[in-house]
């Protein structure tokens, strides 16, 4: 494996995005519970900071000097060592931007929140300090710290904010992630001891040599089940649907949008990155589980009444492409692996949104109980509608791009499992059809008011940055590839054969 | 309608007459022959004999005197059901979904889901939670339990180090 190039940061834009999600649960732990108009305009101003710092830095990537740019590193323990070591490159921008989209849009979707709103944003801004600090930390110990800090407010998020079976939902969903953390670790200290270094540094575990090919094979199989399970693979995906149906909107948004991609990211970062002989070895294992999670995920949807549901299978069979991409070993591979992350996180909080709106209006989730939607909510079941085309995988939206590289690149190493991905594809447009068609279509729903309201401007404004950055690189695919194949490219000519 | 008909006609006639010069631009030097090299002489026959079949059906059925203006195709019933079902396929691709895909697969996968992999997890909870039950009737602050369990413990570690 190559050295990564690192070129330090003259303005530490990763460590101001962190901060902006500090102070900003700072600020709100210091508002009277009272002032929920207050707390919900200091949470969209720092989430709004969040945003704007994520799209600088995806824009001011120099694609072609490549390598790790806006390094930050703080030396913190001097044995073993530990450094707050942040980066960024073609492997986490990205997801950074993703984050910082669906912080933005999630803030504003919960715009109407009544309920213990100070709590609920503050434990917000916990959980999204920890995603911004997992996807930029080069640390691996302050990877392992930043995972726990994003997993632990989903819990108190859903348990007291959620709605169908929130109490199984949330332990559920946290005894799972919990169980992931405990494969995760040992893994690590492992890796930490054997490399005989004394480092969590990430670049420097990563040179050529650190460990043998069967510390790799033993550490990566740890690891890939570990984050795995936050990934949604197969069959340690059901946490994840039970926990979509029962989380509050924006909760679902970043749940299914953001907080999923943590555990793909991980293999990608922590696993495969330490461990790439590890990899090779078990792509075979990883291409399987990953097409099984696809199909598998399309058939238990299809057969979902609940729109989130719906939502949380599909989820679990795009979560399936990104991992089939991964498995490949290939650079085509991992470019729409990493762009499939980005576009499903976009594509699945536009859906959640769309359904959270939904819900607060007709009070129901459930297919049956709706129908004729579109002729109520004309805009609010467009929104939806176009998330369900981008999850189709139609040209004009990123999913397009992303599917396409996976299955392009899944039909050359494993034409089996290529070809039932593809089939699964064609079931996953008869699923999704389905639900716009009964849900949006046909004739109303009697038990649907005549005067329900549609959604506002200010209202649909998340909606439409949504579904903007999905046609935005469905139209220019280019700006993320660029930026991604900076990581992939040199990552695959360094990679042991 | 049998002005465009005509135009068509005309310009397949005139593309069939000049195929060699459009290949030739269309493809370049390259593929010329490589088809008719492949195609074989029985290809050739089989088509003009369908062709010829055809244009004699079409007269026969519709051009001769006293012809019944009516295909043969209408006249009988399970082709005329055939062809106007559109070869059933819109009926296989229902059935399939309904009885294959929802019934069978989709059923079974969450049937799976449910019992199966949800049912194993669960179990798993609950032979915790019962475990932790039984286990908790030992904490009852009673100092013979306490005796017992210390017994229990120190016992088998004891016989260890004395024999192995």
């Amino acid at each position: 494996m190559v050295p990564m190039d690192m070129a330090f940061a003259k303005f530490p834009f990763l460590s101001a995005i962190l901060l902006s999600c500090v102070a900003g649960l700072l600020v709100i732990l210091f508002i009277p519970e009272e002032r929920k108009g207050l707390i919900k305009g200091i949470s969209a101003i720092f989430s709004g900071i969040a945003l704007v710092l994520s799209v600088i830095i995806f824009f001011a990537y120099d694609k072609s000097l490549g390598g790790l740019q806006f390094v930050e590193k703080l030396p913190w323990v001097a044995s073993p060592c530990i450094s707050y070591f942040n980066g960024a490159g073609g492997f986490n921008l990205p997801l950074i931007l993703l984050t910082g989209i669906v912080h933005f849009t999630g803030v504003l979707t919960m715009w109407e929140l009544e309920t213990r709103v100070k709590e609920y944003f503050a434990l917000y801004f916990l959980l999204v300090t920890g995603v911004f600090g997992f996807f930029m930390s080069l640390d691996l110990f302050f990877t392992f710290f930043w995972y726990d800090v994003s997993l632990l407010p989903m819990y108190p998020l859903i348990a007291i904010w959620g709605t169908t079976q929130k109490e199984y939902a949330s332990m559920k969903l946290f005894l799972y992630l919990l169980a992931g953390s405990a494969l995760v670790l040992p893994a690590i200290i492992y890796l930490f001891a054997k490399s005989g270094l004394n480092t969590f540094d990430l670049v420097a575990l990563m040179e050529p040599g650190t460990f043998t090919p069967f510390q790799q094979k033993f550490a990566f199989i740890f690891l890939y089940l570990g984050f795995g399970i936050l990934a949604g693979i197969w069959p340690f995906h059901t946490w994840s649907p039970t926990g979509h149906v029962a989380a509050p909107t924006s909760v679902s948004m970043l749940h299914a949008g953001v907080l999923m991609k943590l555990g793909a990211f991980g293999i990608l970062r922590v696993a495969i990155s330490l461990c790439p002989e590890g990899w090779q070895y078990w792509s075979g294992l990883m291409a399987v589980l990953a097409t099984i999670g696809i199909v598998y995920g399309v058939l238990v949807g299809l057969t979902q009444k609940d729109l989130k549901y719906v939502i949380g299978y599909s989820s679990v069979s795009h979560m399936g492409i990104v991992g089939l991409g991964l498995s490949t070993v290939t650079a085509e591979g991992l470019n729409g692996a990493i762009f499939q992350m980005f576009a499903h996180g976009i594509m699945t909080a536009l859906l959640f949104s769309s359904v959270g709106y939904i819900y607060e209006r007709t009070h129901t989730k459930m297919i049956p109980e709706l129908g004729g939607l579109s002729r109520v909510m004309p805009v609010a079941s467009g929104y939806f509608i176009l998330g369900a085309l981008a999850g189709i995988g139609i040209p004009g939206f990123a999913n397009f791009w992303a599917e396409l590289a996976v299955f392009i690149s899944a039909i050359e190493v494993y034409p089996i499992g290529g070809i039932f991905a593809i089939c699964a594809l064609v079931l996953s447009a008869l699923f999704m059809l389905r639900v716009v068609q009964q849900t949006f279509y046909g004739p109303k729903n009697a038990s649907i008011k005549h005067h329900l309201p549609d959604i506002s401007f200010g209202q649909g404004l998340p909606r439409m940055m949504l579904a903007g950055v999905l046609l935005l690189f469905g139209f220019f695919p280019s700006l993320m590839f660029e930026v991604i194949q900076t990581f992939t490219i040199p990552f695959m000519e360094g990679l042991p054969r | 309608m049998v002005g465009p008909l005509i135009i068509l006609s005309g310009m397949t006639l005139a593309l069939g007459f000049f195929e060699a010069p459009l290949e030739t631009f269309l493809i370049g030097n390259a593929g010329i022959g490589i088809q008719a090299e492949g195609a074989g002489l029985w290809l050739i026959s089989v088509s003009m004999a369908l062709v010829i079949f055809g244009g004699f059906l079409a007269w026969f059925e519709f051009g001769r005197k006293g012809s019944q203006q009516v295909g043969f195709v209408e006249r009988i019933p399970a082709l005329r059901a055939l062809f106007s079902e559109r070869w059933y396929l819109d009926h296989f691709f229902g059935w399939f979904v309904k009885n294959v895909v929802y019934r069978i697969f989709a059923d079974l996968s969450a049937q799976n889901d449910r019992r199966v992999i949800d049912g194993c997890i669960d179990g798993f909870s609950r032979l915790v939670v019962r475990s932790g039950r039984a286990l908790s009737t030992l904490q009852s602050g009673r100092v013979r339990y306490n005796l017992m369990v210390t017994f229990a413990v120190l016992a088998p570690v004891a016989l260890y180090f004395l024999f192995a």
